[in-house]
């Protein structure tokens, strides 16, 4: 099956007066027609410039994609001119934004921020694009859509906020999605409903969508695949039911170790990951997970390992780990039974 | 909607009393006196004494703050004592010749200020920016005085471009008493022309300040509106730049603006008053000095009142058209 994106070697960078941010520092992957991948990781290590990239919606200055090929269809998106990459944003490619709050213009009727982009790409005229604005309304669940057409969004509650937020992305039946963090600033109970509305939606339209969050917790059962990025690189890619049987990158287990789970005991609850994600500017020089990583060894500090297949797996599934590489000495290591970090934590 | 609007008229009460004891008291703090304005320095102290007292000036200062008061209440607002000519009847010429300048600048000051905010802001960082913040910062400390006698000067004298001074001829039926729209009412270009130009350097000088500082308040609220979430929404449906810019973005920045523009509204009244005096124009300003240069009480009393009306009355303009703007604010 052809790809329907392509992306090779990404690298998104910001110059600001402290130095060079690396946020997105070769990151490559593909994505098939109505496939769907979980991009996953801490805040701050660069999911979001990637899905900005994918658009070409980083802002320039201070940022800029400085390398790789974003192929799209076939095309390679940063080589297009603008008005090519306008005719797919919002078209071929739509993006749901993390905080429906802030999101939609506070002075413009539910409508009209509906209705823009189908009377721009699809070349609907007022009349029909208030039609489809209805539909579009009524697929996401909006009670009485169509009295609701020209109030304000500050006349929606969150939850319904982001569901405008998803009938605008499917207006103009997009190829791909990208919902960056789509329920995170929603209340837990909103949250599941949202985001099962996307994965019902996008399963009917077939549309591809890269859902983008830092719980794993959330993906589990929405995607496909998972990718878990660290540091402004992909740590490690597998299927979802993979990566949580068999995760193989240190970074994996922590963020598992991090998901409430029902049959834990309170005093095991929740362990978060210690330390900070790397600083962009000047990441570590050889494993970026180093420096917060307790089977780290003296190669993870000088040198940086590739990402590669891991042994023993499933084809596609790799990861960018000195230690459960071929020859590595965590590749036995199973994260659920290792008690070196249970005690570690809890002293 | 219609019970804040008469909350709001009544609170003009409060207000204006204030204005009034105010006004009332200052004018008579300045040094000097009526009767000493109108019989000069050789008047004997019997004199000055004996045509203050005719003039009711001697009484108490309640007595004649209460008198007055009470006149105003009733709608007379009193007439000079110099030249006999009623107050009201001042107005009906002298309030149209303000309002002309004063809406001329407004008209220039918003126009103009808001488009150089707007370059700016697109071009941040670029000589267009900084040229238009630096003459922005040149407008607002320029003294209107000075920038007036200059262009006066240049355009006028040097030049002979432009009148130096005066409205130009009043068009033979004046309806509104602003001499644009009388002019346009009786199809006259020449005229309208005319008015016009005399209208371009007093027009230019009183909105210099609230050029530049319309276009540093349009300029700043542009790039904060640039950063709201929002507008990353809007570019992700492939809308064009001016596409965001003229429907996301100049109504949430012009929320601010519209303050700025409404209380430059209201401090253009003392910029009118340099403005008419450079320009001899025949407007409140000129009205008011004089008055004040006389120790006209009654005069100046009052013009300060309708003055301290016009302020409110903008204020309360610019407030309503928040809730025309933007759909979050509801008065009730
Ligand atoms: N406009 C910007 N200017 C400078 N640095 C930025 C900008 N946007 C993002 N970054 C940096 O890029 C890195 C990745 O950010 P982001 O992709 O938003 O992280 P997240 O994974 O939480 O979505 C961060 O270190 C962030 O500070
Ligand atoms: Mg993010």
């Amino acid at each position: 099956m052809p790809e329907l994106l392509e992306v090779r070697d990404l690298h998104t960078q910001f110059f600001t007066r402290d130095g060079i941010v690396r946020a997105v520092d070769g990151v490559s992957f593909t994505l098939a027609a109505g496939e769907t991948l979980g991009i996953v990781g801490e805040s701050g290590c660069g999911k979001s410039v990637t899905a900005l990239s994918l658009m070409r919606l980083i802002p320039q200055p201070p940022g800029k994609i400085t390398q790789g090929e974003i192929l799209f269809d076939g095309r390679d998106v940063l080589k297009m001119d603008d008005d090519e990459v306008r005719g797919i944003r919002g078209n071929a490619i739509a993006m749901i934004f993390q905080d429906p709050m802030t999101s939609l213009n506070p002075v413009l009727t539910i409508s009209r921020q509906v209705s823009e982009a189908l009377e721009l790409h699809l070349k609907m005229d007022r009349n029909e694009s208030r039609k489809r604005t209805i539909e579009l309304l009524e697929l996401v669940g909006i009670p009485s859509a169509k009295s609701r057409l020209d109030d304000y969004p500050h006349q929606f509650s969150g939850g319904m906020r982001q569901r405008v937020m998803i009938a605008m992305a499917l207006s103009c039946n997009p190829k791909l999605i990208l919902a960056d963090e789509p329920t995170t600033a929603l209340d837990v109970t909103i949250q599941a409903q949202i985001l099962d509305l996307l994965k019902n939606l996008a399963r009917e339209f077939r549309t591809a969508f890269i859902l983008i969050t830092h719980d794993l917790g959330v993906v589990a059962g929405m995607t496909q695949r998972i990718h878990v990025m660290y540091g402004g690189h992909i740590v490690e890619k597998a299927d979802t039911n993979e990566l949580f049987a068999n995760p193989k990158h240190p970074y994996t287990w922590g963020l598992l170790r991090s998901i409430p789970r029902l049959d834990q005991t309170r005093r095991e609850k929740l362990r978060p990951i210690e330390g900070l994600p790397p600083d962009l500017i000047a990441p570590p020089p050889g494993c970026r997970f180093a420096p917060r990583c307790q089977y780290k060894r003296d190669i993870c500090d000088e040198k940086p390992p590739e990402l590669v297949a891991v042994p023993n797996a499933k084809a596609d599934h790799e990861s960018r780990c000195w230690g459960t590489q071929t020859g590595g000495w965590l590749t036995t290591t199973d994260w659920r039974t290792d008690t070196t970090v249970f005690t570690k934590v809890e002293a | 909607m219609g019970r804040y609007l008469a909350r709001r008229l009544l609170l003009l009460v409060p207000t204006l009393l204030g204005v009034s004891v105010i006004v009332f008291l200052f004018i008579r703090l300045i040094p000097g006196d009526p009767a000493t304005a109108i019989l000069r320095e050789s008047a004997t102290a019997a004199q000055v004494a004996e045509l203050n007292a005719k003039l009711g000036f001697d009484r108490p200062l309640p007595v004649q703050y209460l008198e007055y008061m009470g006149r105003i209440v009733r709608g007379d607002l009193g007439e000079s004592f110099h030249t006999r000519l009623t107050v009201v009847d001042q107005l009906k010429q002298k309030l149209p010749a303000t309002m002309e300048l004063a809406l001329s600048a407004m008209i220039i000051a918003t126009v103009a200020g808001v488009l150089l905010g707007i370059l700016a802001a697109m071009r941040r960082g670029s000589i267009l920016d900084y040229g238009t913040m630096t003459l922005a910062l040149v407008g607002v400390s320029m003294p209107i005085f000075w920038l007036g006698l200059m262009l006066i000067y240049a355009f006028a004298v040097n030049l002979h471009w432009l009148p130096p001074s005066t409205r130009g001829e009043p068009p033979e039926l004046v309806r509104t008493g602003l001499y644009t729209l009388d002019y346009l009412a009786a199809l006259d270009a020449n005229g309208f022309l005319d008015t016009l130009r005399h209208l371009a350097l007093p027009g230019f000088v009183l909105a210099t300040v609230p050029l530049a500082v319309i276009a540093r308040q349009t300029r700043s609220a542009m790039l904060e509106v640039l950063g709201q979430d929002f507008v990353r929404t809007a570019r992700s449906k492939g809308l064009r730049q001016q596409t965001v810019i003229a429907r996301h973005v100049l109504k949430n920045a012009m929320l601010p603006v519209i303050t700025v523009v409404g209380l430059q509204t209201g401090a253009l009244l003392s910029g009118a008053v340099l403005t008419e005096t450079v320009f001899s124009w025949p407007g409140m300003g000129t009205y008011v000095l004089e008055a004040i240069l006389a120790r006209d009480y009654t005069v100046v009393q009052s013009v300060v009142l309708v003055f301290a009306f016009i302020f409110v009355m903008v204020n309360l303009i610019v407030d309503l058209s928040y809730a025309w703007l933007d759909p979050r604010i509801k008065y009730a």
